[in-house]
């Protein structure tokens, strides 16, 4: 009864049954009927394939199909031999088949009608035929869709419902990766968006999204590739961007989100932040506001959103363009962190929102106000040493900074139709900044301060139009204006010799109308073909500037007495630039190459006390470029522009301005262009995964012509005025290598550059001096990885500067440091930061310890996370640093923020 | 004998890890053996910088040549050229036979009528649709055995895919994939393993070594997941 041992479920039963009834005749027979149908069976099925020669054919798949369908139940392969062998385990009808390459293939029909039936043989003589094989081709799809360069994942595929933040979700997503620090890329590349329901809220920061959007709430994820902000220039101009786009689910399409940031430490240091976004069926909004006094910049989080244009490729003609600004109480600042001496007390609330109103319109409003007030202590000290005058300069500031800014822009969208569109972008900027300071120079105490309102606005319409797959027509029309009234007080009258008729003068008032009216028009037609790209522009512009500029001075009776004559600015400049540009580039195989050419038509008209002058310079800029790829390890880059730029109108001021309580300087009064030629070149070799990697790359820079200044300079006052000099040239190189030790789970890295600035200018009526100032910079560092969760990081490196103005001198300074990082678990870790510099040229008080330690503790993953911090542990109060120049050296001393202790939790809601 | 005697079949070939990337995949059929072919579309070291100066590493280990999947029927082993991120090794493993499972279902891919099967191979299990109608006992990969060229393979957490794209005739000559096979540290299967083990660790200690100071760098974990996961 072998047949009953293999027996399967019902089998079981009918065994059973079998055994216990013999007399239910009727009901036997029905089960015996079922078990033929359902019958399992173990009939062998053999035999031998041959060729017409008797000779064994070997590796011919024999396969058993039922016999009216296409699958296939058993297949073996023929041996050696020829033989093969299969088991039938089912009752029923068959067709046996062999397939193979070479032979024709032959079906026969094969019956097991009961499971105890005789093995089989069935043994084939086979017939050669020429495996006849048309070239075939299929398009598979993914089940992933991909529609052209738009990725749909539909997320419930891939999410199990422990999701909490839109992250979590694409995280799970294939081909999506996220950082821990919260930046997304797909398949390597960083997203450059996250849009909603293809608004874009965010621009680069969108990490607020992902980080504090509920999962819940996400229907389907859009991977768009090669991404352009403007839907028709996509697969136009060149792009290999990627953007997400997330869809809501229908009944989700409203929902309110955030996160908190409240901090407050020691030495009454606090920091809030907070982050709320609302979407709702035709319109999203996001407010934000920061406040902090540890010296953290409050616009820095909303940067992206104010400046957009500055992360994206495109660029309109007028980018950029601004009035000129020539006061403001400015003091050096220590190379160090900005919160270790900036004390702030800054406050920044920001508002932005995107409105759907119709299918073609979508606007979107964004506005801000902040408003700071830094303060600054330092003490310095400056040598002046050209012979024959020697002087030393000290200056005890206290310097007190004022910031209002308003700013909002308007953008409206228009969609025209499917191959057109009009984009229209307001913005407005109002600026309050007042400067105060205390001024101890030398032993005269001197009250400064400095005022500039500013307003700007920047109006810009920009029509594209797809004229075929791969080419677009854009124009854009621009407006700008821009003004910058300045005021400047100082209580004290230093300037006696250079006023010697005056008497009785106490103070003197410097003030600028300084204004900017910008109006461009450009078209650019782009093509864009298989390894070909050519971008065609033509455009104009002008730029119409008026400076309006006087010194008056104070006498003690309280009026004021205009000085006129050379310190005086009546200057009306206007530029205006006809011009067409190429850029085309050539890819093949491993190489680029790029070429550009501009031809400017300009025309410089100045009107000055009554007088035009006109100058209509041609000018012819080209610039090439080539890239050599010859493997992945490898790159070489190498770039050449020749330029002549005109004069800016700053630079043709005849007139001094008064630009701090000691400084009076001018332009060089004329137009003129300023050629120069730029070289570049650049090598690549290894990446962060090799063993070995290099990095070196050099610069030159010659200008035929440039200006320089030629200056009287007193103890009290300096006059500078620029002048037309030839041949200046700055040249640089530098080389980094990291080498990867193994065995040591470390990595050594040297750095090594040099630049060299070679120039001429005049001081105190002296001849030409020729001036080379060099710096060299040499360092290294040692990172090991001890454990495997602590990391080790130390490094040093020397700046070594030579002026030489005739006489030579020299400075080194160093700065080195050691970190210690230590993560225990993916939820907490500790760093500690030490720094020290050193300042060969100082003879006493030289070296300066600093040490920040820095935890963070992710309490509830997404929801929690707790920040202690202690800064400057060593309570360093000041910072001292040493610079030479080509008049002499300088020595400051900055206050720094003390000792604090901070705590920080950020909650998200 | 004709110039274009051995197949090439060319899959679009989907590893979907961490990232999706597409790999161009070529398997030649001979008589005697199959070659299967496979390397990057694109090179893919690539380094990155986000808005914040955060460094963000994806990391393919490819060369020219790339991954060679060397099988006969002849032999007791089989053979891999696998690049390492140092070198280049060749994996010598024992010929194992896959236990396919058969199951009823059918489709047609382009012409031709597709059965399905299914197996659990290196702590995967892999869905394979196959066609008699072009009898090659090989398919991509090490999956061979079936009665038929492999026409479609998905394994059932999406890491592997790979579609037929086109079959013909080629007088492609192999011998330099057959001695670029000759060339590289041969290694057995366990010790590749062992290598793709620690390969996870070993590029986080490069990563974290290769970072600028200034960078505020944290890792929390490391996600590691390899086409092979079991080796007994």
């Amino acid at each position: 009864m072998t047949v009953l041992n293999k027996i399967n479920l019902s089998g079981s039963l009918i065994d059973f049954l079998l055994m216990r009834s013999h007399l239910r005749n009727s009901l036997l027979l029905i089960l015996a009927f079922l078990f033929i149908i359902e019958g399992v069976a173990q009939v062998k099925l053999s035999g031998t394939l041959t060729d017409p020669d008797s000779n064994p054919t070997p590796g011919i798949a024999v396969l058993l199909r039922p016999r009216d369908k296409d699958n296939v139940v058993a297949y073996t392969y023929s041996n050696e031999d020829g033989y093969y062998e299969l088991t039938i385990t089912r009752v029923g009808e068959y067709l046996l088949t062999h397939q193979g390459m070479g032979f024709k293939s032959q079906n026969r029909p094969i019956a097991v009608s009961s499971p105890t039936d005789k093995p089989i043989q069935q043994d084939f003589t086979l017939t050669p035929k020429v495996f006849e094989l048309s070239e075939v081709e299929i398009n598979a799809e993914l089940p992933i869709l991909i529609k052209e360069d738009t990725i749909s994942i539909n997320t419930k595929v891939f999410v199990d419902g422990t999701e909490e933040v839109a992250e979590d979700i694409l995280r799970k997503l294939p081909g999506i990766e996220v950082s821990n620090d919260g930046s997304i890329s797909v398949q390597g590349k960083p997203v450059e968006k996250v849009l909603v329901e293809g608004d874009d809220l965010f621009e680069k920061g969108y990490k607020l999204l992902t980080k504090n959007l509920n999962a819940g709430v996400i229907d389907k994820v859009e991977i768009l590739e090669h991404f352009s902000d403007n839907p028709l220039l996509k697969n136009i101009q060149e792009s290999d961007k990627v953007a997400l786009n997330l869809t809501l689910k229908e009944d989700q399409k409203s929902t309110l989100f955030g996160n908190t940031s409240l901090g407050a430490g020691t030495e009454e240091f606090y920091e809030a932040k907070i982050n709320l976004i609302s979407f709702q069926e035709k319109s999203k909004y996001y407010l934000f506001a920061n406040a902090n006094n540890r010296g953290i910049d409050a616009t820095g989080d909303i940067y992206q959103l104010v400046y957009p244009d500055i992360f994206t490729a495109a660029t309109f003609v007028g980018d950029g363009e601004s009035a000129d600004r020539y006061l403001g109480i400015t003091m050096p600042t220590p190379n160090l962190k900005q919160s270790q001496y900036k004390f702030n007390d800054a406050e920044l609330v920001s508002f932005n929102s995107i409105f759907n109103p119709g299918k073609k319109i979508k606007l979107k409003a964004m506005g801000y106000f902040t408003s700071d007030e830094n303060s600054y202590l330092s003490e310095s000290i400056y040598q002046f040493d050209v012979p024959p005058i020697t002087f030393t300069n000290t200056e005890l500031y206290e310097l007190r900074k004022y910031t209002q800014v308003g700013y909002a822009k308007l953008d409206a969208l228009i969609t025209l139709g499917k191959d057109q569109r009009l984009d229209y972008i307001g913005r407005f900027n109002k600026g309050d900044f007042r400067d105060r300071a205390s001024l101890l120079f030398n032993a005269t105490a001197l009250q400064e301060e400095a005022s500039v309102e500013t307003k700007f606005t920047d109006q810009r319409m920009t029509y594209t139009r797809r004229i075929a797959d791969k080419d677009a027509f854009q124009l854009t029309g621009r407006y700008i204006y821009d003004e910058k009234p300045e005021r400047y007080d100082v209580n004290t009258f230093l300037y006696q010799e250079l006023f010697p008729d005056q008497t009785n003068i106490e103070g003197i008032q410097q003030n600028n109308f300084n204004k900017l009216n910008f109006a461009g028009l450009e078209g650019t037609y782009i093509l864009n073909r298989p390894r070909n790209y050519l971008e065609l522009s033509a455009g104009m512009s002008s730029r119409n500037q008026h400076l309006k500029s006087d010194l008056l001075l104070r006498e003690n009776n309280g009026d004021f007495q205009l000085v006129g004559g050379d310190f005086t600015n009546r200057l009306k400049i206007q530029l205006d630039d006809f011009y067409t540009k190429v850029r085309y580039k050539y890819s093949f195989r491993k190489f680029q190459l790029k070429a550009d050419l501009a031809l400017h038509q300009y025309t410089n008209i100045k009107e000055e006390a009554g007088t035009e002058s006109k100058d209509t310079p041609f000018v012819l800029v080209p610039r090439l470029g080539f890239i050599w790829l010859p493997n992945k390890k490898l790159n070489f880059i190498a770039s050449y522009k020749y330029d002549s730029s005109p004069i800016v109108a700053r630079d043709q001021r005849p007139g001094f301005i008064l630009t701090s309580y000691r400084h009076f300087g001018r332009g060089y009064a004329t137009f003129e262009l300023l050629p120069g030629s730029y070289w570049f070149t650049g090598l690549n070799y290894g990446g962060w995964a090799d063993a070995f990697s290099l990095n070196a790359s050099f610069f030159l820079n010659s200008n035929k012509e440039y200006l320089s200044t030629n200056s009287l300079v007193d103890s009290n006052y300096s006059l500078s005025e620029q002048i037309l000099l030839d041949g200046k040239q700055f040249f640089g190189a530098s080389v980094n290598m990291n080498q990867y030790l193994k065995n040591l789970s470390s990595s050594i890295r040297l750095k090594l550059s040099y630049n060299k600035n070679e120039y001429e200018n005049i001081i105190n009526n002296s001849d030409l001096r020729s001036l080379n100032i060099e710096s060299f910079t040499y360092g290294g560092e040692f990172k090991s990885i001890l454990t495997s969760s602590l990391d080790f990081n130390i490094g040093t490196e020397w700046v070594r500067s030579v002026v030489n103005s005739g006489t030579e001198s020299v400075n080194l300074d160093n700065s080195s440091f050691l970190d210690l990082i230590w993560q225990p678990s993916g939820n907490f870790n500790i760093s500690l930061k030490n720094e020290r510099y050193y300042f060969g040229s100082l003879s006493s008080d030289n070296s300066f310890y600093f040490s920040d330690l820095e935890t963070r503790y992710k309490v509830i993953p997404n929801k929690l996370t707790l920040h202690f911090l202690a800064s400057n542990i060593w309570d360093t109060d000041s910072f001292r640093n040493y610079t030479i120049n080509e008049t002499g050296f300088n020595s400051t001393n900055f206050r720094l923020l003390p000792r604090y202790f901070f705590l920080k939790a950020d909650y998200r809601f | 004998m004709s110039q274009e005697q051995n197949l090439k079949i060319d899959y679009d070939l989907y590893i979907t890890g961490f990232s999706l990337s597409k790999k161009s995949s070529e398997l030649f059929v001979t008589d005697d053996f199959s070659l299967f072919i496979w390397n990057d579309t694109i090179s893919k070291v690539e380094e990155t910088e986000t808005e914040e100066n955060l460094l963000k590493f994806t990391i393919e280990l490819s060369d020219s040549i790339g991954t060679i999947n060397y099988y006969s029927k002849k032999e007791d082993s089989i053979f891999t050229r696998s690049v390492g991120l140092d070198e280049v090794h060749v994996v010598k493993e024992k010929r194992t036979v896959i236990a396919w499972e058969l199951h009823p279902e059918t489709k047609t891919i382009g012409k031709f009528t597709c059965n399905k099967a299914s197996c659990t191979f290196r702590g995967r299990t892999y869905e394979v649709w196959y066609t008699p109608e072009i009898p090659v006992f090989y398919g991509p990969w090490k999956l061979h055995g079936l009665p038929g060229l492999v026409m479609e393979v998905k394994d059932k957490e999406d890491m592997l895919q790979a579609y037929f794209k086109k079959i013909s005739r080629t007088d492609k000559d192999l011998v330099p994939y057959l001695s670029a096979l000759q060339t590289g540290k041969i290694i057995s299967i366990e010790e590749y393993a062992e290598i793709q083990r620690k390969l996870g660790d070993e590029l986080v200690k490069k990563m974290k070594l290769s970072f600028p100071r200034e960078l505020n760098m944290s890792i929390d974990g490391i996600k590691q997941d390899q086409l092979e996961r079991e080796f007994n």
